[in-house]
């Protein structure tokens, strides 16, 4: 069997190590329908990737395919099966089985499980006892409200108890790092909550990890510069050294007169200061430090060296440790702060009753971990997995795997043990910012082979791209030191022809723009000048080029399908940009639009910065508040009224009170300012009343909005704008019927989601693309992941890779160890220390690796063409960038060729013949049928007035009495007092001798309430009360209303009836009486 | 009449259902029908019962007596005592807050859950507690797990307060059916809109009248459509032959097929666009009895606002919760301003509501919420009620803002202060919305109406419970009664339907349009918590989710099968995350491709792009008549004009600026006023330098910054940021003071405004105007220095690129006395000057180019919208010069 077909086998574990475009979800999906193949139950799979929308991809694709297999013929189910090492020829069963799995998966109870590890965990939350406390409680994804009202609690905390312990570490740390930095490293364990957490838990809790901080920095010990003061052997060594030089040249006779000083202090500063000055430069590192030839004149080289070194060592561990001093300086006051933080925003949360996150994560952990509760989860969520699927291991964080393996634990040793499916690639982990280890992925696959004897199989052969790209990819990660465990990749696509192109860095414009024009004085005219920023044009030139180079090609070069296989001229929808980072997305978008093409941007998060939903929030703004002339002054010169300035001239002529001007206006001999008077005007009505969606709904709708953006918006520009109109009300109507909505919250929640990195709205995404030229994607690497395409181009490649810096938590946790082995809090240079440099370091490999893993994702999105372009750096040079590798590896290949520009490529298979452009025709849109009157209508509301509230409280005791039923339930409008007398009335009534017998069943022959019946015109009648006698039939109506022709108003009415009821009960006089309150009965005939 | 009894007798679905319940009826009750009780699902069924009952009998007739299950118990519950929920839920906190099992849990939502499986389980018998314990480790297969029987405990205890004290909405209202089924004297028959067995209280009826109960269950072979449909969704539970075994032959199918439309769209937008417009046409084509199944209720909610541009009116039947209406959030706004304590937004939010000085004009209304909006930002008032209702008392008397505030203040005092039983913070909220004079206007709308009747319900519900609640906690019972409460605009009467799936059982349409069919939607609910497990509803005798589904999935057939036209939208993605259609939808499409038919599924239209407006080519270089050309010139005017002349233009001839806001913690311009005035007052207090100790010199610096900053660290702890890092530098800056005198430097005077005309060429004038921050007399002259609460870095850095103009701008207003300019960069350790090269060039320079400006601005030249990045990035004009979108 080969590996591929292995990784499917339902009875054997497997960890899967498999390179980009080896077909993860392929295998992933396959596995999943073996298992359901061989029997295994749907709710006994629980499969586990990265992201939603993978989830959502795995869970379409396995509903795709069991569709398909649902529907398919003998032969369309033997081949499929057989691709995944089934073999079904002659077992009719087996196919049946096959074809019947879309309707077992979709009405098995419990389900599938396709989640992420969020999505899990929140299920296991949600299944938790309700002793663990965490009923009701909602997951919050936003949480910077959060944080802000945390460090409110916390200032308050700290301003209650100035003098306390947390006030002055607050005040340190303020004096320190500034307000920015003080909440940063005050907020920093708010992410790593669980991580601290099981630290705390480590060492017993915050005293705990204090005493343990505090030795490790070593700053339980002897304060470094006194023990250096009293370290009896550095001073003889200082003084030897001294007199061994004071036998040299004249500048070594110097610093031994200098040296003998230093070492005759008392003062243990003044001693230290001392040493450092002639031993040691200004930066901290000993100086260069040559005995030359004076000393080996009289013997005494090798010595004086040996001395200087020793010395020099002595100081500098001296000054490391005082370094190690301030890095437990820092982290006693810092973690302080940021543990008080904690708490803080621990209460804010029970206050607004929600989880974060990071409170999931722990949740989960604490749940699964502990003897009772584990198994209670597990229980109540009714899952007995026996199969467990991880995608995207190489994303996993420590304690996602140690809630795995604490719900492993729970397995009874005599219960079933479950077989687990790990399928990931270290080489594309890139999500190290949200806690992902790589590492892990290599000890799960030593753990489970140990615990299931689990197959490690590891694919290098990509059925994505074409040899070209794959020759790099070889000759690239293969020669890299940090990317350790690189083995050579093959391809499926032998025959898919293919490029890698390395364009020269884009370096300074050779001929400037010369210096700004200048008027007279020598200062530049802004009027005719516009100021030259000191932004080079160089990305501006490397965009150009991208551009030129993409027009040349859409059309003229060949691309295979993927889906297809078919060969056809290349789109733009085949191409895709990457870029490291969003820093100047805007210029290479520019370009993309001043070219002409047709572009997706990369615009994650942007959609509130957008001009256009800046005009609408501009809007809402003016009609919460119509003093805000800046707002409205924003909005006239929207397209929604496209004024120009001469119009805001001639209305600010008597001063800012835009809004009075402008209604003022209204109605004169301006038609464009008519018009903005009245829509304004309307809407600030309907401000008062509607939602706000339902209020840009008008705003689109009777200002024509859109038709009025169509006709101001660059075309290349337009669906873009188009799609962020739908996105801006999409979000109104989600933001806003939330609960309690009233416009300024609303404005206060958008003014928050802006500023919330993660929680930005999106741009709106453009439907409708042209199928003939597509839209070229513009994407950061990380948003790539998962994606592919024919090209790819590869820009700003020499860009840095973002260091760690600023405040933040160091880490370390080795895979599978129960609790991190380090947790501290980093800051600056200056307060790093000693001590913890290897774990510092530890980070800056896996950094670099990272930043390695990165290329490799972007290098393997390609599959027929790769570009790489960049620009060369301010200062200094970029040997270690994207591009500078892309060129080594490039050049290390025989057939590359260097082109005349100086660009490398490296080209393999014979390109296809391109076809003709295919044309396609423009949709045709259909003409809308209206309804051509208004439909539906709004009723006017009449409440009941006193006496109607009256007499339906009697007919309701009248019936009930009639029926023989209880009291009535009492309506709210009537008082006890008032429902007493009603009862007394009714009974009254019903017990009256001369009513009697309308009442007493044993006076009539039959009667009934409340009787329904159709009239002969299909309306319908209701009859309080019918009473049949022997001759003759009695309509009552129960009146309670008082009035001369109020009778009259009724017998016609009561006419009607007595004839329907005439023919219902042909034979019987029919009479009609109106029955009044006071026990009268007028009869009507 | 025939005896008592139970009969029954099943129904297929589809349009003519009600003509046979109607024969049925005729044949076994005839002329005696007025006597017979017909119990309906739902009351909206009536009408069509009477009108396949008077076709049927084709004469006129007595109806019977139609009902609903809820309608008989309303008539029988009498004055039997129930507990109302909101009162319910009371007492069960009280009690799990007195035996503290459950930690820091929310406890009104786990009383919540708690109450809804008491309900769930009304019509279960329960066991005793062991026996329910039992039930519990069984469903679970756990033994000796505490969690575990303390949840079968509290249920159980819940359930028996339910069963043996006042019972609560559910069981009551099955104790009122049991009530009347106790005196039945008439015939009953109840007609069943869903699988659920007959309910046990049927049978109580049976015992003493005739009982005849209608199932409506899906045929399996009566016709092709009914057989199409059960080829996708077998009848028959335990079905068991797959897809591919139950096919149809295609024109069974293709009848199926005529009428289901399957149509996936890529955005909310595009999904109900394409419901607008596809319920749109059915209207023109004459179609009525139409409904749109709300099963996404945003995109419902969309393309409802999308029919009402069409002057389409929807009859809506599903109803929103209560607190999303603005009635109810004028509520929660006032009591937010308590809780945040007069939180500056919480308060603008407030007065800004339609209802709150409700009869006031909407002019004087504006007026006094601008005032409102002014005053607040200009006393930079950020939170503490008390301090801002005085000043409010004080400073907006007889003014506009006071018919705002005043009612604000009254009605914030009547709120008590201590913990206090629930009806009496409801009775104060509704004498507190009396006081904001938003009653009136309240009970004028129609969801203001419901909010003063729940709060009136409530107080009603909850006197004479005493447990006393926080104002916290009070809020917390009152937000879920607002969560629960449903509004439902009942006075729309229209062809157009907006309702759920559930609501549409046994309904016939003319069409029917469900959005949002996806399988996300389209699922049966998911249970979590208590009530959650599958094995332990089973147990108990309730509904698991496999019952749920089916029921859904008949819910679907019924549907199609009564109305004439069906389409299923849904979005294929939403969040960029694939998004599939229902299972069951899916199911029927494989089942026409089985049946050899082309797939149903269709991509919704693309909605074509909008006709473009004629509109003129806008500009963004406006020209000044030279009327409107500025007469003053300040140096940050000067700033403005050289970065961008359009925002020039935009803020200091149009007069524009945004509105200043109400900072919560101290900006850097707060500080740097603050420091600058402490710095002044404390040259102005020692003119002299040397005649007094250095020390004692910085321990008065140290006491003004105390004193300075004392209010603001008050209020805000972090402002320690400046305060101490000032603090610390005072020697040093005394020290710099002290030299600076002795290198012969001495103050002079500080904060000084200065204004020069400048005669231009072209016979305007114009007046240089500003302030300087502090002015030294020397031996060569005087100096001007300018503090910068900035690094020295940060001040070299805008020194670069020779375009700041604002030291050249202070020396022209001084003249020539002038012998050195300076910037002082403050945020250092001790102070770094930063003198500008030669003041007196700089200042001829600056002079010469406003001499070629302004007669330029006069005589027509434009003011471009060329500000560079750095211009633009924080600009606020943005939105007027339309920088964007230009190429
Ligand atoms: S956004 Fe830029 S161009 Fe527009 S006014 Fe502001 S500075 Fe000038």
């Amino acid at each position: 069997m080969n590996d591929g077909l292995r990784a499917l086998d339902p009875s054997a574990s497997v960890v899967v190590e498999a390179c980009a475009g080896s077909g993860k979800t392929w295998t992933l999906v396959s596995r999943l329908i073996r298992l359901l193949l061989a029997g295994v139950a749907p709710g006994e799979i629980l499969a586990i990737t990265y992201t939603r929308k993978a989830a959502r991809e795995i869970d379409e694709r396995l509903q795709h395919w069991l569709g398909e297999l649902a529907v398919a013929d003998d032969a369309g189910v033997i081949a499929f099966l057989d691709q995944r090492g089934v073999d079904a020829r002659n077992d009719a069963a087996l196919i049946e089985r096959a074809r019947g799995l879309f309707e077992h998966v979709a009405s098995a109870r419990p389900g599938l499980t396709i989640n992420t590890f969020h999505g899990w965990f929140s299920s296991l939350l949600g299944a938790a006892p309700l002793s663990a406390g965490l009923g009701g409680l909602q997951l919050a994804e936003r949480t910077a409200r959060l944080r802000d009202q945390a460090w409110g609690v916390l200032m308050r905390r700290a301003g209650s108890a100035p003098d306390g312990e947390l006030a002055q570490a607050v005040r340190w740390l303020l004096a320190q790092a500034g307000l920015a930095g003080a909440r940063s490293l005050a907020e920093s364990l708010i992410e790593r909550r669980a991580e601290w957490q099981a630290w705390l838990a480590a060492h017993d809790g915050l005293d705990g990890v204090f005493a343990h901080l505090e030795s490790f920095f070593g700053a339980d010990r002897e304060a470094p510069v006194d023990a250096l003061a009293q370290d009896a052997a550095l001073r003889a060594a200082v003084l030897e050294l001294a007199k061994l030089l004071g036998q040299g040249t004249e500048a070594q006779q110097r610093k031994a007169v200098a040296l003998e000083t230093a070492a005759s202090q008392h003062d243990a500063q003044a001693f230290f200061d001392g040493l450092c000055a002639e031993l040691l430069t200004r930066a901290g590192v000993p100086i260069a430090f040559k005995p030359g030839k004076s000393m080996e004149k009289i013997g005494a080289a090798e010595r004086t060296q040996q001395l200087f070194e020793s010395c020099a060592e002595r100081l500098l561990a001296c000054l490391h440790a005082l370094s190690d001093r301030a890095a437990w300086e820092l982290n006693r006051h810092a973690l302080t702060v940021a543990s008080a933080m904690l708490d803080a925003y621990d209460q804010v949360k029970r206050g607004a009753g929600v989880l974060d996150f990071g409170d999931l994560e722990w949740h989960a952990a604490r749940l699964l971990g502990d003897a009772q509760t584990g198994p209670f989860v597990q229980a109540r969520l009714d899952a007995r997995y026996t199969h467990l699927l991880l995608d995207e291991f190489q994303d996993t964080n420590p304690l996602q795997w140690q809630v795995l393996m604490h719900w492993l634990d729970a397995y009874a040793p005599d219960q079933v043990q479950p077989r687990v499916f790990v399928v990931g690639d270290p080489k594309q982990s890139i999500y190290r910012f949200r806690r992902a280890d790589p590492r892990i992925f290599a000890h799960a696959r030593a753990a489970f082979a140990e615990r299931f004897g689990a197959i490690d199989i590891r694919r290098n052969e990509t059925r994505r791209s074409s040899p070209a790209v794959v020759e790099v990819v070889n000759a690239l990660f293969g020669a890299l030191d940090v990317f350790e465990g690189f083995a050579p990749h093959g391809t499926t696509q032998v025959g898919l022809p293919g490029a890698v192109e390395v364009l020269p860095a884009f370096g300074h414009d050779v001929d400037a723009p010369d210096e700004a024009t200048s008027s007279d004085s020598g200062l530049r005219n802004p009027l005719t000048t516009p100021r030259v920023t000191a932004e080079d044009s160089r990305r501006r030139r490397e965009a150009d080029a991208m551009c030129a180079r993409l027009q040349a090609m859409v059309g003229r070069v060949a691309v295979r399908d993927a889906h297809s296989g078919a060969v056809r001229p290349a789109r733009y929808g085949d191409v895709m940009i990457l870029l490291r980072r969003r820093t100047g997305l805007a210029v290479y978008e520019a370009a993309l639009r001043a070219h002409g093409i047709p572009y997706f941007g990369a615009s994650r998060g942007r959609l509130l910065d957008t001009l256009e939903a800046a005009d609408l929030q501009a809007l809402l703004r003016f009609l919460a508040a119509p003093a805000d002339a800046l707002a409205l002054a924003h909005v006239l010169r929207s397209p929604l009224f496209a004024l120009s300035d001469a119009h805001l001239l001639r209305l600010t002529s008597a001063g800012p009170a835009l809004w009075a001007a402008l209604r003022a206006a209204r109605g004169g001999d301006d038609a464009e300012l008519t018009r903005a008077a009245s829509l304004l005007s309307d809407w600030l009505a309907a401000a008062a009343q509607l939602p706000v969606h339902d209020l840009l709904d008008r705003v689109f709708h009777r200002g024509e909005l859109m038709q009025r953006y169509a006709a101001q918006v660059d075309p290349m520009a337009w669906p873009g704008v188009r799609a962020n109109l739908d996105a801006f009300m999409e979000l109104a109507l989600k933001v806003d019927s939330g609960r309690f909505p009233s416009m300024p919250r609303f404005l206060d929640e958008l003014a928050r989601l802006r500023n919330e990195d993660d929680e930005a709205p999106d741009e709106g995404l453009i439907l409708g693309e042209d199928p003939a030229r597509g839209r070229v994607r513009v994407l950061t690497v990380h948003a790539a992941k998962g994606l592919e395409a024919p090209i790819v181009w590869l820009a700003d490649a020499i860009a840095k890779p973002r260091a760690d810096s600023g405040a933040r938590v160091l880490l370390a946790w080795p895979p599978g160890a129960p609790a991190p082995e380090h947790l501290s809090l980093l800051q600056r240079k200056d307060n790093q220390g000693q001590a913890r440099a290897r774990f510092i370091d530890a980070e800056a490999r896996a950094a670099a690796r990272e930043d390695a893993n990165l290329l490799y994702v972007a290098v393997t999105r390609a599959r027929q063409f790769l570009f790489a372009s960049g620009v060369s750096p301010a200062r200094g040079v970029a040997d270690d960038s994207w591009l500078a590798r892309l060129q080594t590896a490039l050049r290390g290949c025989p057939s590359v060729q260097t082109a005349d520009d100086g660009a490398l490529r490296l080209s393999t298979g014979t390109a296809d013949a391109c076809p003709d452009i295919d044309t396609v025709a423009a949709a045709p849109t259909v003409a809308e049928a209206l309804p051509s009157t208004p439909v539906g209508e709004r009723r006017v509301m009449v409440p009941m007035n006193d006496a109607q509230i009256w007499g339906t409280g009697l007919h309701a005791w009248l019936e009930a009495l009639a029926c023989g039923e209880p009291p009535p339930p009492r309506p709210p409008a009537l008082d006890a007092a008032r429902w007493s007398e009603l009862e007394r009335l009714a009974r009254a009534m019903t017990g009256s001798a001369s009513l009697r017998r309308f009442f007493d069943p044993a006076l009539h022959r039959w009667a009934a309430s409340e009787v329904e019946f159709v009239l002969p015109d299909g309306s319908l009648g209701r009859i309080d009360r019918l009473v049949e006698f022997d001759d003759e039939i009695w309509i009552l109506d129960y009146k309670s209303g008082e009035g001369v022709g109020f009778a009259e108003e009724y017998a016609e009415q009561l006419k009607r009836y007595a004839e329907s009821v005439g023919l219902i009960r042909p034979g019987k006089t029919p009479r009609a009486a109106l029955l009044r309150p006071d026990g009268r009965l007028d009869c009507l005939f | 009449m025939s005896g008592a009894g139970f009969d029954s007798v099943t129904l297929p679905p589809g349009p003519d259902l009600f003509g046979r319940v109607a024969r049925i009826l005729l044949d076994r009750h005839g002329d005696a029908l007025a006597d017979c009780d017909v119990i309906l699902p739902s009351i909206t069924l009536a009408p069509a019962l009477r009108s396949a009952l008077s076709a049927a009998a084709g004469r006129a007739l007595f109806m019977p007596r139609v009902l609903t299950p809820q309608l008989l118990a309303a008539r029988w519950r009498g004055d039997a005592a129930t507990d109302p929920d909101s009162r319910r839920l009371l007492g069960l906190v009280a009690q799990l807050r007195r035996v503290g099992w459950l930690g820091d849990a929310d406890l009104w939502a786990v009383a919540r859950e708690l109450m809804d499986l008491a309900d769930t389980l009304a019509d279960v018998p329960v066991p005793d507690e062991a026996a329910l314990e039992g039930a519990f480790a069984r469903a679970h297969a756990l033994h000796d797990s505490a969690a575990l029987s303390l949840e079968a405990r509290l249920v159980h205890a819940v359930w028996l307060a339910d069963s043996t004290g006042t019972p609560g909405h559910a069981r009551a209202t099955t104790q009122a059916l049991y009530r009347a089924a106790a005196s039945a004297r008439r015939p009953v028959v109840l007609l069943a809109d869903t699988l659920d067995p007959a309910p046990d209280w049927l049978a109580a009826f049976a015992r003493r009248v005739p009982v005849l109960h209608i199932g409506v269950r899906r045929a399996a072979g009566e016709d092709a459509l009914s057989r199409a449909l059960d080829a996708a969704w077998p009848v028959a539970a335990d079905d068991v032959r797959t897809l591919w075994s139950r096919r149809v032959p295609a024109d069974a199918a293709q009848r199926l097929r005529d009428r289901v439309r399957l149509v996936s769209a890529q955005s909310l937008e595009q999904e109900a666009q394409h419901a607008a417009a596809c319920i749109a046409r059915w209207l023109a084509e004459g179609r009525r009895r139409i409904a749109l199944v709300a099963s996404d209720r945003e995109a419902a909610r969309r393309t409802r606002a999308l029919l009402e541009r069409r002057q389409v009116l929807l009859a809506d039947e599903t109803g929103w919760k209560l607190s999303t209406t603005r009635a109810a959030a004028t509520v929660d706004a006032f009591l937010q301003c308590l809780a945040s304590d007069g939180y500056h937004r919480d308060l603008l939010d407030l007065v800004r509501s339609p209802y709150v000085a409700g009869d006031m004009d909407a002019d004087t209304h504006a007026r006094a919420i601008a005032e409102v909006d002014h005053w607040v930002v200009r006393r930079n008032h950020v939170d503490g009620l008390q301090a801002l209702l005085a000043d409010a008392a004080r400073e907006l008397a007889g003014r506009a803002g006071a018919a705002l505030m005043v009612p604000f203040a009254q009605a914030a005092n009547l709120m008590p202060t201590q913990a206090a039983p629930a009806a009496f913070w409801i009775e104060r909220l509704l004498a507190a919305l009396d006081a904001l004079q938003a009653r009136t206007a309240l009970l004028q709308d129609a969801a203001g109406a419901q909010v003063i009747a729940l709060l009136e319900q409530l107080r009603a519900d909850s006197s004479g419970v005493s447990l006393a609640l926080t104002f916290a906690d009070w809020r917390q019972w009152l937000n879920g009664e607002f969560e629960r409460a449903l509004f439902r605009d009942t006075a729309i009467d229209s062809p157009v339907v907006l309702t759920h799936l559930a609501a549409t059982r046994l309904r016939v349409f003319d069409a029917v349009y469900v959005i949002g069919a996806d399988g996300e939607h389209l699922a049966p609910p998911q249970l979590r918590g208590v009530l959650g497990h599958e094995g332990l509803r089973r147990e108990l005798g309730l509904a698991d989710t496999q019952q749920a589904a089916r029921q859904l999935r008949e819910d679907l057939a019924g549907l199609i099968l009564n109305s004439d036209e069906i389409v299923f939208s849904w979005q294929a993605q939403r969040n960029g995350e694939a998004n599939l259609p229902g299972a069951d939808l899916q199911l029927l499409d494989l089942m026409f491709v089985r049946a050899g038919l082309p797939s149903a599924v269709s991509a919704a239209p693309a909605q074509p792009d909008p006709e473009p407006a004629a509109l003129p080519r806008q500009t963004s270089a406006p020209v000044l008549d030279a009327g409107r050309v500025p007469q003053r010139l300040t140096a940050s005017a000067m700033a403005d004009l050289m970065a961008c002349p359009y925002r020039y233009y935009a803020r200091r001839v149009l007069g524009l600026g945004e509105g200043d806001e109400v900072e919560e913690t101290m900006g850097k311009g707060s500080v740097g006023e603050l420091v600058h005035a402490l710095l002044h007052d404390f040259h102005v207090a020692h003119p002299r330098l040397d005649s007094e100790t250095p020390q004692a010199l910085a321990g008065d610096m140290r006491a003004r910054i105390a004193a300075a900053f004392d209010g603001a660290i008050g209020r805000n702890f972090q402002e320690h940021v400046w305060a101490d890092r000032l603090h610390d530098r005072a020697d040093a800056y005394v020290a710099w003071a002290c030299a600076r005198e002795a290198e012969g430097w001495v103050f002079d005077s500080g904060e000084q405004s200065r204004a020069r005309p400048l005669d231009l060429s072209d016979g305007g004038a114009l007046s240089l105007e500003g302030r300087i921050d502090r002015i030294d007399r020397g031996a060569a002259g005087v100096s001007l220095l300018d503090y910068k609460l900035r690094s020295s870095e940060a001040v070299k850095k805008s020194l670069q690129g020779g375009e700041d103009l604002q030291l050249a701008f202070y020396t022209l207003l001084e003249g020539d006395t002038v012998s050195e300019a300076a910037y002082l960069a403050l945020d250092e350790p001790a102070p770094v000057p930063h003198p500008q090269a030669e003041p007196h060039a700089a200042a001829e320079a600056l002079q010469g180019l406003i001499g070629t400006l302004f007669p330029a601005l006069r005589a027509g030249a434009a003011l471009p919208a060329h500000g560079d990045d750095r211009a633009c990035a924080y600009c606020e004009m943005r939105g007027l010069c339309r920088k964007d979108w230009r190429t």
